[in-house]
């Protein structure tokens, strides 16, 4: 755990302990859901931090895996009979969000950047072609998995906590360092012996599993799944502005930015709803010129 | 050890590599050359960065050719590149410890390359001389039985030179590895490599004892 | 089946307008420009404001006009990050959205439609002769430039081997102003041509950034003949699907043909080496 100082751990338990003890402070389920989603929204950019970001993998198609886990979820959710639909919700997923590892073994750097971002917008049409499985453009309604909502509440912050754990679990590994290394060079890395198609594979199971999880109690609090999730604006800014934060301790960072964006996207939407995306992106290019001074020359031209 | 039978390399009109064949043992070789003679194709064709045309590339008895970059390494194909490659953004130490579980070993080539003291210094503090042995103690900590070094003397003062250059031959001493080397300056290599191979054009003009090449390379100098 | 042949091929045409937009950038400034999409939504929607107001071709210039300035302001911001590829990829990004945010705020989230031309020309649509016509023209300059004076030959070198280009006294940064300026010039020409035959709405930029993406990967990385290839491939597998399986099978096209390509050639139609690592 060498990348996580004492101070950062009090930082999470802190937080943790803020979201586990809100059900004693307010009665009003409006403010748990939106808190949660909020939690969880932090989850999902913790897990885009870690995946996407840190191997340099630029993914700007994420929300297409967002969306994926979340139609399977509630596919497996609605459609399932018995004990096994997690397995069901897993199987659909991965097979969903598959083509999403191709340009991951095929191109590298802009290339594989640019091929990602085509890929929410795949979606819509998708769900409008076969709208018996997708619900058209409203969505699908879930089915609730949960009786009582303070059961679906922890459940959700448990698992959330679990999944940042073992990000910053995995950011502490030999794995987490393979990540880097790809990232600052990965010719190299394969010229060290790294093995970058079992690692990319690795990452792409291990991103869909953890991100299906989060989804399932995502689309439980929300009710509903439908294709808006693929829409890249604005999950995307507020996905590149969070993780933006980077520095040894990340997932933790991108979980409590990830949080405060939602936040601030809920307020823009409820005051300034014409001026959100004209704030958001220069809020993300303002965090990213700081970030571009800070980075400057990181590697000497000898 | 290794065994080139008959390489050869074009990239579109140019050939790199023209019908070359030579045997490498576990010495220590140098390898000169003006630009463009196919010095560095030969090391991309050995690692797999490149494939070669027509030919076979024998390493330990098997035929390579169809083996991966990856798994070129993991036989014990090891390599530095011309310019500069580290990982910039980890340490020293970083740098190499993950690539291999063994602690102690990674303790001792850094020690050997004298990187020790250095271990916790951003490769970009460190002067070139020092990410040169960087990219040596890479190769080492992952138990090469051939290490290609790429002109890992460029660049570099007259004394950091002769210091790297006493260092790849005790790193040959102490391994029983092959070594090769390419340079730009015969006179880098004369001091420690025991069998030089000059190149021009992608073909083998001269393929011998150190001393004798270097009066050869010499007489063909005077010649022109 | 003749109309969907016909639409097919000057679809085709402005495909290949946009896409040699964006490989200069790419080849010359080695900017991946991801407001490319965001420059034509903006001519698309400046002629459409200027058109009740002024005459055809001072509207259509205007428009022409905002787009090269919108281009001039982008590269100054992308520039500064060309050295660092995630953030010149956010930075664009960024400036994508921020121009989707700026029309959103002006002109609202309704459909608007740009007319530019009514009427019929040899029973077309006078809209697909221009469309075809003002392709084909400008590709047509494109190519004088590109092939036969100086600026060409200098856009040549700097794409070629920029270090190089420098030491010979190739003044890099201008050669990278030139290509972005002319870049944005072939994107408002292409955006003039083909928005008129669909709505245009404010998100409408990443419908054309993810098709101009999709024709260079397919076509190959450093090859224009493997653009026009897969400009064409694209145009015709779109306009056949939307015909024979419906609306949303068209835009699935790109993407299907993009994965497929990728999987089984991905070097592209006509690419060659290996992408950028």
């Amino acid at each position: 755990m060498r990348e996580y100082s004492r101070k950062d751990l009090v930082l999470f338990i802190v937080i943790l302990t803020l979201i586990l003890v809100l059900p004693l402070m307010t009665g009003s389920s409006y403010i748990l859901i939106l808190a949660l989603l909020s939690y969880l929204f932090g989850v999902l950019v913790a897990i885009y931090d870690l995946f996407y970001v840190r191997t340099g993998y630029l993914n700007l198609g994420y929300t297409y895996i967002i969306a994926s886990c979340g139609f399977a979820a509630a596919i497996a959710i609605n459609r399932s009979t018995d004990m096994l639909w997690p397995l069901l919700a897993v199987s659909l997923a991965i097979a969903l969000s598959l083509p999403m590892l191709i340009p991951a073994l095929r191109l590298r750097g802009p290339f594989y950047s640019v091929s990602t971002l085509l890929f929410p917008f795949a979606l819509p049409p998708i769900a409008r072609l076969f709208p018996d499985v997708f619900g058209g453009d409203a969505g699908l309604y879930v089915k609730p998995v949960f009786e009582d909502f303070r059961v679906l509440y922890y459940s959700a912050i448990s698992l959330g906590a679990s999944v940042v754990a073992l990000l910053m679990f995995i950011a502490s590994t030999r794995l987490g360092i393979y990540f880097l290394m790809i990232r600052d060079d990965e010719t190299l890395a394969e010229s060290s012996g790294v093995r970058i198609l079992r690692i990319k594979i690795l990452l792409f199971l291990i991103s869909v599993l953890m991100t299906v999880s989060v989804m399932f109690f995502y689309i439980q609090a929300s009710g509903v799944v439908s294709v808006e999730l693929s829409d890249p604006v604005p999950i995307l800014i507020y996905t590149l502005m969070a993780s933006a934060v980077y520095r040894p301790g990340s997932s933790l960072y991108s979980l409590i930015s990830g949080i405060a964006l939602w936040w601030l996207d809920g307020l823009m939407r409820a005051y300034i709803y014409d001026l959100r995306l004209i704030i958001a992106s220069t809020l993300l290019l303002s965090v990213y010129l700081v970030k571009g001074v800070g980075i400057g020359v990181r590697a000497k031209i000898y | 050890m290794l065994e080139l039978r008959s390489i050869s390399k074009r990239f579109g009109g140019v050939i790199a590599l023209d019908n070359i064949s030579l045997k490498v043992d576990k010495e220590l070789v140098g390898i000169v050359g003006p630009n463009g003679s196919g010095k560095t194709t030969l090391f991309n064709v050995i690692t797999g960065h490149v494939k070669h045309d027509q030919g076979r590339l024998i390493f330990m008895g098997r035929d390579i050719s169809r083996l991966s970059i990856g798994e070129r390494v993991r036989i014990g194909i090891l390599r530095t590149f011309q310019s500069p490659k580290v990982f910039w953004s980890l340490s020293v130490e970083d740098n190499i410890a993950p690539l291999t579980r063994n602690k102690a070993h990674v303790e001792e080539v850094l020690k050997m390359l004298d990187l020790w003291e250095r271990r916790k210094a951003m490769p970009t503090r460190l002067g070139l001389s020092y990410v040169r042995r960087l990219e040596i103690a890479r190769c080492l900590v992952l138990d090469p039985k051939l290490l290609l070094l790429d002109e890992p003397l460029a660049g570099l003062s007259s004394v950091e030179a002769s210091e790297l250059g006493s260092l790849i031959e005790e790193i040959h001493r102490k391994l029983g590895i092959g070594v090769i080397v390419i340079e730009h300056k015969i006179s880098h290599l004369s001091s420690f490599a025991k069998r030089i191979i000059a190149m021009n054009s992608g073909r083998v003009v001269i393929d011998a004892p150190a001393e004798d090449a270097i009066r050869k390379v010499r007489d063909m100098l005077l010649s022109i | 089946m003749i109309e969907i042949l016909l639409f097919s091929i000057i679809t085709g045409l402005v495909y290949i307008l946009m896409a040699t937009g964006f490989n200069l950038i790419l080849g010359v400034a080695k900017i991946v420009n991801l407001a490319y999409g965001a420059q034509i939504l903006v001519t698309a929607y400046i002629a459409a404001s200027l058109l009740p107001i002024f005459p055809l071709p001072i509207a259509l210039a205007g428009a022409i006009a905002a787009s090269i300035a919108v281009g001039a302001v982008i590269w100054m911001i992308m520039w500064v990050f060309r050295r660092d590829l995630i953030l010149s990829i956010v930075a664009s990004l960024a400036i994508a959205l921020l121009i989707e945010g700026l029309i959103l705020k002006i002109y609202g989230s309704r459909l608007l439609s740009l007319i530019i031309v009514t009427g019929e020309i040899w029973g077309i649509s006078s809209q697909w002769v221009i469309a075809a016509a003002v392709s084909i023209s400008s590709l047509g300059f494109y190519y004088l430039i590109t092939k036969h004076t100086t600026l060409g030959k200098r856009m040549a070198a700097v794409a070629e081997n920029e270090d190089l280009a420098r030491y010979i006294g190739i003044n890099v940064k201008l050669i990278g102003i030139a290509s972005f300026l002319i870049a944005s010039l072939l994107a408002s020409i292409a955006s003039i041509a083909i928005t008129p035959l669909y709505a245009i709405y404010p998100h409408m930029g990443w419908y054309y950034l993810t098709l101009a993406l999709a024709i260079v990967v397919i076509g190959g990385l450093g090859s224009t003949v493997g653009s026009v290839a897969s400009s064409m491939v694209l145009a015709f597998a779109q306009n056949l699907a939307s015909y024979y399986i419906g609306s949303p099978a068209k835009d699935l096209v790109p993407i299907i043909i993009l994965v497929s390509t990728l999987m089984f050639r991905p070097e592209g139609i006509l690419g060659r080496g290996v992408r950028w690592a």
